[in-house]
């Protein structure tokens, strides 16, 4: 049998509810944004860039084609205001759900009842893929309403679009996955949070670094963002591939927290 | 009835440091038992021991005969614990609190409703955030979290810490209800009049060793008692009588200090006194002895731990096993 609580998954979210909510408020409307920034500005936004304004490096950044419904939707997705508020609840809430608790204390109360540390890893982290979840859903939301609402709706393709939702989950599930194992190995949060902001931003410096200047691609493997590519999903070429390292990627954080957790000795909060 | 809690040889060390050190005791069922020791002595280490918080470095325990390692879910689900310096999610009420923490519990709060009561946690105080209460006020909802699904074993670490005389006293009430029902608590502390006040057997802890076990009375029962004696004619000759020492008379007037039985004592007094105080041994006395460090008496403390081991099987004072005479000031912690 899995190791998990429900009345600890209830608690979280009772405690996190009005955080989502705001959270794919916000996604949904800066979602909604994209197709209608495409569908209102697109054309001339084209026409500026074709006059060659732009650095070769920064218009790879926007992909082949930034300004075709795809394109904007891709670009949203991994701006960096889009993945922030795609991983303010994976990433900020995951590590602080066990480091957070440890540091106020208020884990031992929570240990003292008949919960493994196996059930609390278990249960926190399904409530991370929930939370990504409802983000991911927020966004689809807002993308598809931003487009009809536009009249655009058609060309965007309901399969590329479900396969980028299944990505993006995968993607917020491994980096949640990664910060609650970081925040179940440390006793102060300080550590973790340091360790989850400065990740993310290496990730994603990475991963543009390696966009704009080709000498640094090789990198790119290196870091989750490369494995969520939208823009090329949107298009039609969609890499299985992807969800198998992100899937292995949560796997393997998660199978690191189950291993070191229960291991760790709880000394009394000082 | 089986014991409680069993501890055998129990050990917590970091690298040099030895927090607990093969530390042996029982709590029997039904008892209240306090474990004494002042701040770093090893108490809060032995109680995350028994909650599975800490890995044992050697020994071992059971909880309600669960092993403390193997079985620590299954003793999680039938103890209740109240954290020395407890925190409370802030951002809740304290009734909704209570709730979560009973769910969590998987057992009913059937207690819930009598220990607010006697702690005057009323349906109003209750409905606040916690954010809100002082100090005194979260010590109340942590002791109501704790014995609020009748546990089998509550585990109590520094119980009254925050608590007003009034509503201390209000505690011990709860206290001997929960004992009257058949429940077992255990409770560290180093307020030592609480410990007299409330508990039936003690165990003393010193630098992660133990020191003594046994019963309060039988404690106090082995210290030393001030007495004065005032007297008509020649002064009682108590030189050599048993358990007199500290001896002084001056004109009519005895002071003396006086351990174990007083038989020989009154014997040797006879008829001639006028007046006598004896003042009853008290648990502070033991404790200080045990506790005064490298200027304590040696010889005062072998001889307390000889009349201890000497009462051992006889519902007395008995040492740890680690009670030895190295024991004395090695700075294990």
């Amino acid at each position: 049998m899995v190791p998990f609580s429900v009345p600890l998954f209830l608690r979280t979210w009772r405690a996190q509810r009005l955080r989502v909510l705001l959270v794919a408020v916000a996604l949904g409307i800066w979602a909604f944004l994209m197709p209608v920034i495409y569908a209102t500005f697109g054309r001339q936004l084209a026409l500026v860039l074709d006059t060659g304004i732009v650095p070769d490096a920064f218009l790879r950044l926007l992909g082949p084609d930034p300004f075709s419904l795809a394109g904007a939707v891709a670009l949203g997705w991994v701006h960096p205001i889009g993945i922030g508020l795609f991983v303010v609840l994976p990433v900020g809430v995951g590590v602080t759900m066990i480091a957070g608790e440890r540091q106020r204390g208020t884990l031992e109360v929570l240990l003292a009842r008949p919960v493994s540390r196996r059930a609390l890893f278990l249960t926190h982290l399904a409530s991370l893929a929930l939370f990504a979840a409802v983000a991911v859903g927020a966004a689809v939301v807002g993308t598809l309403a931003g487009a009809t609402r536009y009249g655009v709706g058609a060309d965007l393709d309901p399969a590329d679009l479900a396969f980028l939702a299944l990505n993006t989950w995968l993607f917020l599930l491994a980096l949640g996955a990664v910060a609650l194992a970081v925040s179940a190995s440390f006793d102060r949060l300080a550590v973790p949070v340091g360790v989850a902001i400065g990740g993310l931003l290496l990730g994603y410096l990475l991963e543009i670094l390696g966009t704009m200047w080709p000498d640094a691609a090789w990198l790119q493997p290196y870091t989750p963002f490369h494995y969520l590519d939208p823009l090329r999903v949107l298009g039609g070429r969609p890499v299985p591939g992807d969800l198998l390292v992100l899937a292995a990627l949560a796997v393997a954080a998660a199978a690191f927290g189950l291993w070191r957790f229960p291991r760790r000795d709880l000394a009394a909060p000082s | 009835m089986i014991n409680a809690i069993e501890v055998d040889g129990l050990a917590k060390h970091y690298g040099p440091v030895r927090a607990l050190d093969g530390v042996s005791l029982e709590v029997r069922g039904g008892e209240i038992f306090g474990f004494l020791g002042p701040n770093g002595a090893g108490k809060s280490t032995l109680i995350r021991l028994l909650l599975g918080f800490l890995h044992p470095t050697a020994g071992g325990a059971t909880v309600l005969g669960l092993d403390i390692v193997r079985n620590s879910v299954d003793i999680r689900r039938r103890i209740g614990y109240l954290p020395g310096g407890i925190a409370l999610d802030d951002g809740l009420t304290g009734r909704r609190h209570l709730d979560d923490l009973a769910a969590l519990s998987g057992r009913p709060p059937v207690r819930r409703a009598a220990v607010c009561e006697a702690l005057e946690l009323s349906d109003r105080v209750l409905g606040r955030r916690i954010r809100d209460y002082s100090r005194g006020m979260r010590q109340k909802l942590g002791i109501v979290q704790a014995l609020q699904h009748d546990p089998e074993l509550a585990i109590l670490d520094e119980p009254s810490e925050g608590l007003d005389p009034l509503m201390q006293r209000a505690f011990y009430t709860v206290l001997d209800d929960v004992r009257a029902a058949g429940r077992t608590v255990f409770l560290s502390s180093h307020v030592l009049s609480e410990v007299e006040r409330v508990c039936d057997r003690v165990a003393i802890v010193r630098a992660g060793r133990l020191v003594l076990t046994g019963d309060v009375a039988a404690l106090r029962a082995q210290h030393r008692r001030r007495v004065e004696l005032r007297f008509d004619g020649p002064a009682p000759d108590l030189a050599g009588v048993e358990g007199v020492s500290d001896l002084r008379i001056q004109d009519g007037f005895l002071a003396c200090a006086l351990t174990g039985d007083p038989r020989a004592f009154l014997a040797a007094v006879g008829s001639r006194a006028t007046d006598l105080t004896i003042e009853p041994a008290r648990l502070e006395d033991a404790f200080l002895e045990l506790y005064a460090g490298e200027e304590a008496d040696e010889a005062g403390l072998a001889g307390a731990r000889h009349a201890a081991a000497s009462d051992e099987g006889a519902g007395g004072a008995s040492p740890g096993p680690a009670a030895g005479s190295a024991d004395r000031g090695d700075g294990g912690r």
